[in-house]
């Protein structure tokens, strides 16, 4: 994106892509004017932006300690204590 | 593999700490790809002793973590070749994400999610939702984002374990983004909050 009027005529589906490439990565200059101007003018890009970082930060709860991340996404203590024993005998062969 | 390989684990791999260490981990990867915790479970626990059996081959390149989780792809890749009902495996990817969009705008405008995660995270009903929406990505998306969301791993790195560009990645990811924000929004926020 080099030039004043590529910065100025970004649409929803251009917007949307930075938005997502800038979860990953930095942008250029000239993107980051095109889209700061884009999201002022457009509610919809608004609302995406922050519905990802909705997805983001339900992720990083994912993530988190062992009493605020819910049951089913723990593995559960009885396959724990299976694969421990098992690797030991594997292991002491 | 030849059949009289002996156990030649490294002494710093610690395979006997591993299940304290990363079955968490993995198992969260797997249960977020797989959506079911039998089959999750027994994907980690496969994944750990091929992890022993292979330790000879561990370089030191990348963390144990990586190591481990890189392994653990492979083993659902072929859970889901073997077990693939239908084609999706294959699916081609539109990297331009055209059906979100007509002529630059949004076809449907995104709603306002008016609940946080902070809350909604302790609904069980909101985890069963957010695993089946991420399943509902193609698995080139799945393998591709949740690699990238569930540990933060770095791009770099993703492009290294998926064998594919950076511009590939981008457009995986934003796809996925797209794809995953709209089964939220259609069968979460819109319904429950």
């Amino acid at each position: 994106m080099a030039n004043i009027k590529e910065i100025l005529t970004l649409n929803c589906e251009q917007a949307s892509r930075l938005l997502s490439h800038q979860q990953d990565a930095e942008l250029t200059r000239s993107e980051r004017w095109a889209l700061k101007l884009h999201l002022l003018i457009c509610r919809a890009c608004r609302r995406y932006k922050s519905q990802l970082g909705m997805v983001r930060k339900t992720f990083s709860i994912l993530r988190g300690k062992a009493d605020t991340s819910p049951p089913e996404l723990r593995i559960s203590d009885e396959k724990r204590d299976e694969i421990k024993k098992t690797l030991h005998n594997k292991e002491g062969f | 593999m030849g059949s009289d390989v002996k156990n030649d684990a490294r002494p710093d791999l610690h395979p006997q700490q591993w299940a304290d260490e990363y079955a968490d981990v993995l198992y969260r990867y797997a249960y977020l790809r797989m959506g079911e915790r039998n089959t999750a479970e027994d994907l980690v626990q496969e994944t750990f002793l091929a992890a022993l059996e292979g330790a000879g081959q561990f370089e030191g390149r990348c963390s144990v973590q990586t190591w481990l989780v890189s392994i653990l792809r492979h083993k659902i890749s072929d859970y889901l070749r073997q077990h693939s009902r239908d084609a999706v495996t294959a699916s081609e990817i539109d990297p331009e994400a055209t059906d979100f969009f007509d002529g630059g705008k949004w076809k449907q405008m995104p709603a306002r999610w008016t609940a946080e995660p902070e809350t909604e995270v302790s609904k069980r009903e909101f985890w069963d939702c957010f695993v089946r929406c991420l399943r509902r990505l193609s698995p080139a998306l799945a393998d591709a984002f949740v690699l990238r969301e569930l540990e933060l791993m770095e791009p770099e790195a993703i492009c290294g374990q998926l064998k594919i560009s950076d511009t590939g990645l981008w457009s995986r990811l934003h796809r996925a983004r797209l794809n995953l924000r709209h089964c939220l929004e259609t069968n979460w926020f819109s319904v429950n909050t």
